[in-house]
């Protein structure tokens, strides 16, 4: 048997071309998607172009990037549109030449320029925060003008009237201070344990799974091959040959996967310097699923010949990791996509990623999707050769 | 001349022969945008900053000012496909929140507005969830930004007020002046957003989303088609016809042009019966002006022959070649943004995009579907064409090699 295994194995390995070149793939695939720029920050990048240049428009972006929740940058206009074109902010403000006069004489429309992309979801509060500064600074002059206008009716004033600087300070600094409204923010300590979520996994992780399967059912053309070739029928003569070629045929193609994995995380340390997959039950999902993918391998191996596997398994993998969710999670909204992904191995394996307490459960459904397609590809092998398995 | 055209309808007869795989071909990629535009898009263009918030609203005080309150996170434009108002009691509201749930708890305190006319200033409630700490942030943030307003008019008020009796006004002379001060601060308040000249900045013409589909996927699609012509190439290698060919008096060119012929001319018909049917079933715009989208997808399906007769020339020396074919073909996608829009990737592979013949197929039928006819498709047809012909010379150099082997 062991003899079987190491045959098996050096017949496999001698494409090594072929292995480098798949392990090469994946990493690309990793380093290419292992960025990803959602859940990087936790503050909302905001740019502002100072057009301006005056007092007004200082105090407004002074005040505003003071605020919770952002982060400010000052930059010029081409900047600002390119980043916030291509997402690198969620949005800008131009604030206008002309914009302190326009405050002064409270005719502030279309003063401040806001950008926005198509995705930008959070313009309108983070507009807002921006506006109620402007709208600040409005009732300061507005309070200041009154004030000048207000007649002296009697001389109980003790001192001088208060001039328009004197009334605009008085104003603003009473605007920060005094709130009709308050606030009791309360933050609610929510202990880890209560949620199963380990992290989402992003789509870097999903193109592993489908490389990991394209390359895994790539590999299943040795039944094929000794099928041509009449092994199978030559070897049902030996006594209990059956059972050994079998066992022979599919671990090294379960360990030929699991070099391939490992050559690639090996790789991708020593490029990137860390690890995607840290916890140690990722290992046991991504085992499973390599079981249950030589199940399907080898039952494909069975069922169709070289040719229609050679169509089959590209669109058989592309499909069913579109299905299970490996390019996009799959809404968790929607059940009957939900439903459907747990067709495919990729969504159970993506499911074992996300919660951890659903590794055992998913590590256990791959095992026995893998065990049961062997048991059955064992019974096609039989009826195809017409031996007994012993 | 006979030669290529005999290859031509050899390779012809074999696409028609599979008829399964023709019904295939007609039926996938309506399955894949379809199932695209109904159940992904959301992914599509969505912020990298923000997602959508659910938040609890509580109104314990029951008044009508409270009630506008609430009616603020449910009404106002920007909040409708951004946050979620749910209405339930407080201790299911706390469970959601523990579970996850939701973003926050708002909690509108009985004798709320009761305490604004007395002064108590009975504080809002904001419970936030510390898991999501960062979109309860922008809860707050709005209300912030409404007690900001209020906070700012009711100093005008007092200031005016406070320097009107300095001045020896009387009780009911500074009271008229506030309240003619009070309807012009109401409508400032009203008409804030005018301050606002809004921009939407988009890399991406103004298409629907069925039409951004259709452009990124069909590049794809027709790829994975035309790649299925590496078969034939195996199948004649593995029958022994390339050494036969060599004892022939016609060259390997003939054959390869006839080919490159009969397969650009299959992926051609596949894209002309991909933009009609997506024009019946999803509307999809097509121009007045046909030489505009013939012309497109002649350079498409051009560039696209080419990269499958580069990846068939490589499958001759080894098969794992129409693998790597595949896969290369995904890993162009995604660098080109048909699988993910462009932003979502890395800045390096961003860089990488003009060197992905998918893109500028993408870029160019997006131009045309949005009907701007400001913006040329010029640059994309030259770049496809200039890249098929990269690709053409790579081939010519691997034949020549295996030629000669």
């Amino acid at each position: 048997m062991l003899y079987l295994i190491k045959i098996r194995l050096k017949l496999q390995l001698r494409a090594k071309g072929y292995y480098v070149i798949s392990v090469l793939f994946m990493v690309i695939l990793a380093l290419m998607l292992k960025e990803t720029p959602l859940q990087s920050t936790n503050q909302i990048p905001v740019i502002i172009v100072d057009q301006d240049h005056s007092t007004y428009s200082g105090l407004i972006i002074d005040r505003f990037s003071k605020k919770e929740g952002i982060k400010v940058e000052i930059s010029t206009e081409s900047v600002a549109k390119e980043k916030v074109k291509n997402y690198q902010a969620e949005l800008g403000f131009i604030i206008r030449k002309g914009f302190e006069s326009s405050v002064k004489s409270l005719r502030i429309e279309k003063r401040i320029e806001l950008l926005k992309n198509p995705g930008s979801l959070s313009y309108g509060i983070i507009g807002e925060m921006l506006v109620s500064e402007v709208l600040r600074l409005e009732a300061n002059d507005s309070a200041a003008d009154k004030v000048q206008a207000l007649p002296i009716q009697s001389l109980v004033v003790s001192s001088q009237p208060s001039s328009w600087e004197q009334v605009w300070q008085e104003t603003d600094s009473l605007g920060q201070s005094s709130s009709l409204i308050k606030l009791d923010y309360r933050i609610e300590n929510i202990p880890i344990e209560t949620t199963n979520e380990i992290y989402h996994p992003n789509r870097m992780v999903g193109f592993i799974l489908l490389a990991l399967m394209l390359f895994t059912l790539h590999s299943g053309y040795l039944f094929q091959d000794d099928q041509i070739q009449g092994i199978v029928r030559r070897g049902a003569s030996i006594d209990a040959f059956s059972i050994r070629y079998f066992m022979a045929t599919v671990i090294p193609y379960l360990i030929i996967g699991c070099l391939q994995f490992f050559l690639f995380i090996v790789i991708l340390y020593g490029i990137t310097g860390s690890s995607i997959f840290v916890k140690p039950s990722t290992y046991f999902i991504l085992g499973s699923y390599l079981i249950a993918l030589v199940g399907i391998g080898t039952v494909c191996s069975l069922m169709f010949t070289k040719d229609q596997l050679a169509s089959i398994v590209p669109i058989l993998t592309i499909g069913s990791s579109f299905i299970g969710g490996c390019f996009w999670p799959v809404p968790p909204d929607n059940s009957y996509l939900d439903m459907i992904s747990f067709l495919t191995p990729q969504g159970w394996a993506l499911k074992g990623f996300l919660y951890e307490s659903q590794v055992i459960k998913v590590s256990v459904i791959l095992i026995g999707i893998g065990v049961f397609l062997l048991i059955i590809s064992a019974g096609l092998l039989r009826k195809k050769q017409s031996f007994p398995i012993a | 001349m006979k030669v290529v055209l005999a290859v031509f309808q050899k390779e012809m007869k074999l696409f028609i022969r599979d008829r399964k795989g023709i019904v295939i071909l007609c039926f996938i990629p309506f399955l894949i945008i379809s199932f695209m535009v109904s159940a992904f898009s959301p992914y599509l263009f969505h912020s990298h900053y923000s997602k959508p918030i659910s938040i609890v609203y509580i109104d314990e005080d029951h008044t009508i000012q409270t009630q506008l309150i609430g009616k603020q996170f449910e009404d106002l434009p920007y909040m409708k496909d951004f946050v979620q108002v749910i209405h339930m009691d407080l201790p299911k509201a706390q469970s959601m929140l523990k579970n996850n749930s939701i973003a926050g708890i708002i909690v509108i305190p009985k004798g709320f507005t009761k305490s604004i006319y007395t002064a108590d200033n009975e504080p809002i409630i904001l419970y936030a969830n510390e898991r999501q700490l960062e979109l309860a942030e922008q809860i707050k943030n709005q209300i912030l930004s409404a007690c900001h307003l209020l906070s700012t008019s009711q100093a005008a008020f007092i200031t005016v007020r406070h320097e009107g009796l300095r001045m020896g006004m009387d009780y009911d002379e500074i009271d008229q002046v506030i309240k003619n001060m009070l309807p012009d601060f109401m409508l400032r308040v009203l008409k804030r957003n005018e301050l606002y000249e809004m921009t939407t900045l988009s890399e991406i013409p103004n298409v629907r989303l069925p039409e951004y589909i259709t452009a990124a996927m069909m590049v794809v699609i027709l790829c994975f088609f035309s790649l299925r012509s590496t078969r034939t190439f195996l199948q004649e290698q593995e029958l022994g016809f390339f050494q036969k060919w060599k004892t022939t008096p016609f060259s390997i060119s003939q054959v390869m042009v006839g080919k490159f012929i009969s397969n650009l001319f299959i992926t051609f018909i596949q894209g002309c019966l991909i933009l009609i049917f997506s024009k019946i079933i999803y509307q999809n715009y097509l121009p007045n002006e046909w030489w505009l989208l013939l012309s497109w997808l002649f350079c498409t399906t051009f560039v696209i022959t080419c990269w499958s007769l580069l990846v068939s020339v490589a499958s001759l020396y080894s098969q794992s070649f129409v693998l790597v074919g595949y896969l290369g073909s995904l890993l162009v996608a995604v660098v080109g943004g048909n699988v993910y829009p462009y932003y979502d990737l890395p800045d390096w592979v961003i860089h990488l995009r003009p060197f992905s013949f998918t893109y500028w197929s993408m870029d160019g039928l997006l131009k045309i579907f949005s009907g701007d006819t400001s913006l040329s498709t010029m640059i994309d047809l030259y770049s496809m064409i200039r890249m098929g012909i990269v690709l053409n010379v790579l081939t010519f150099f691997v034949l020549l090699f295996y030629w000669r082997k």
